[in-house]
């Protein structure tokens, strides 16, 4: 439908639904993601998790990722291989194909690859043919490098010339704490998914019975940048005597973390209290996502009881994956708020209000930095972020004691949240233990 | 009566087809580079209470992040939905590589 039946003042009558029923678009800058598309080719510029590592067994898998067929495999000396569905001999595909001792042999008539896409073996071709040799120098299978780390493995999907440092965050490091990887899917686009973390009203409204009494207290929210690559949404809550800040982050284009889920309620004080996940959004095509996470646990994450599947699903969303159409109506979750939009949702219909401002603020930024790299500008890496090495992240829940002392707390809860906000931000300039200690300490000294 | 000349950044901390974000006093600014030279206007979107600072610049408009109103950076005109109310414009110069904006 036109701008003009959006204009026209019908629409905003009572009982206006005849003059409603216009389709809205989605923003397709941010939610097309295959290959060759704006939002596609900017994504390719980073890491991203692609799979759990060890629910990747001998045979090769066919998995797709941002509208692109792959196949996934570890051969048989332990080198990790993700590559294009179809051989480039006659495009049979490889997910029937063999892990080798090297590299991944095609089920059709043999031909063998190396992780990196070179030809090895072509049987049935006489030795010093001609075209053995220009297969061996002129044809590769597509090939992406991939990484294992801590039970995830990640993928660079991006051009080769352009392939960034591999980002070290803080949380993928904490002393004692258990990070268990799990993958949590949702039929819908991606951005429906990511929009979640700086989004501290759903947090409250959503999740109100899910957690804590705590969990469901608005507070005051706030919104917060950082060098227009981090972006964060806080809530300060009042829970009896207590203050409770609870800072969500995003680090474009995907990295999202936020305060524990089972850890804290409120009740009781914690000094910067990491994250319940360590977590990435990625698109399988523009109808599915996975977010792909660990699980933190211990001391400074949630409790070790919710380290089994069931407890990251509660972790993921408030609520278990598979569940009966009556219980999900009776307690929604983040994948009923997020598939009822639809698998793509219809943005031009939405009316943004100030409390999406974090949502408004980072769909903004992916746009420039997609509009950026198609001018040729390379899009900011998560290392901005820091002078060198490990990345400081501030997903967290810090709770005070700061009783209320006047009629309207508003002001104490602001003001608490933003002093918050500046022991964590100036803990920048050291990392680690170090970094912790001198947060904590000053979180300390406030309550 | 001209009000007096402000530096706000050096002209390279803007990059093309881009803005940023400048704060004086109480009141709170949009510097922006485009291919038409630099300008200003006011820091917040004459809809709802928003800053134009996430907006994307497109050559010479700018488009509220909130509900994609968009704006003529030169004039300040209201272009479409939901904006309705001009932005404020104020005089920009550049001189030895820096931007200056002049305030009433």
């Amino acid at each position: 439908m036109t701008e003009a039946s959006k204009a026209n003042p019908e629409n905003f009558d009572s009982f206006c639904g005849y003059h409603q029923t216009w389709e809205g678009e989605p923003i397709t800058d941010i939610t097309e993601t295959g290959p060759g598309t704006v939002c596609g080719d900017y994504l390719r510029r980073y890491w991203h998790p692609v799979h759990i590592t060890s629910e990747l067994g001998d045979n090769p898998k066919l998995i797709k990722i941002m509208n692109e067929e792959l196949v996934l495999f570890q051969d048989k000396s332990g080198q990790y291989g993700l590559v294009h569905k179809k051989c480039p001999h006659r495009r049979a595909s490889l997910e029937f194909g063999r892990c080798d001792d090297k590299g991944i042999r095609c089920c059709y008539h043999g031909w063998a690859f190396d992780v990196d896409g070179t030809v090895l073996d072509i049987p049935g071709e006489p030795a010093g043919s001609i075209s053995a040799i220009n297969v061996k120098n002129k044809v590769r299978l597509g090939a992406y490098p991939v990484k294992e780390y801590k039970g995830l493995l990640f993928a660079y999907m991006g051009p080769m010339e352009e392939l960034p440092e591999f980002p070290f965050y803080d949380t993928f490091d904490i002393p004692d704490m258990v990070m268990t990887p799990y993958a949590g899917p949702f039929a819908c686009n991606w951005i429906q998914v990511l929009d979640a973390i700086v989004d501290p009203v759903h947090t409250a409204f959503l999740h109100q019975s899910q957690f804590s009494d705590g969990f469901g207290e608005m507070g005051e929210i706030k919104f917060y940048q950082d060098k227009k690559t981090r972006f964060f949404g806080t809530a300060s809550r009042r829970v009896g005597d207590n203050i409770w800040v609870r800072v969500n982050e995003l680090i474009l284009p995907n990295f999202t973390q936020s305060g524990s889920a089972f850890a804290a309620d409120g009740t009781e004080q914690r000094y910067f209290g990491r994250s319940a996940f360590t977590r990435w959004v990625v698109p399988v095509d523009d109808e599915h996502c996975i977010a792909f996470a660990w699980g933190n646990f211990g001391e400074r994450g949630d409790p070790m009881e919710y380290n089994t599947v069931e407890g990251m699903q509660l972790i993921e969303q408030g609520e278990l994956f598979e569940r009966s159409y009556a219980e999900k109506q009776a307690s929604p979750g983040d994948v009923e708020a997020v598939e009822g939009m639809g698998s793509i949702s219809d943005h031009s219909k939405e009316y943004l209000v100030s409390g999406d401002s974090g949502i408004s603020m980072y769909r903004a930024q992916i746009k420039k930095n997609c509009r950026n790299l198609q001018k040729g500008k390379r899009p900011p890496q998560p290392g901005v972020l820091t002078d060198g090495g490990v990345i400081p992240t501030y997903g967290s829940d810090t709770i005070l004691t700061m009783p209320q002392t006047q009629e309207s707390d508003k002001e104490l809860l602001c003001a608490t949240n933003d002093k918050v906000m500046d022991i964590i931000f100036a803990g920048n300039v050291l990392t680690g233990e170090a970094r912790d200690k001198q947060i904590i300490s000053q979180l300390k000294e406030l309550g | 009566m001209t009000g007096s000349w402000i530096k706000v950044c050096a002209a390279n901390d803007i990059d093309e087809e881009d803005l940023v974000r400048f704060d004086h006093g109480e009141q709170t600014f949009c510097i922006y580079n485009t291919s038409k030279g630099f300008f200003a206007t006011d820091g917040m979107c004459t809809h709802e209470d928003e800053h134009l600072e996430f907006g994307m610049v497109i050559d010479t408009v700018i488009e509220c992040p909130r509900h994609q109103g968009r704006f003529d950076i030169i004039s300040g005109e209201a272009l479409s939905e939901p904006v309705c109310v001009n932005l404020k414009t104020f005089p920009v110069k550049v001189e030895d590589g820096d931007v200056y904006i002049q305030l009433a």
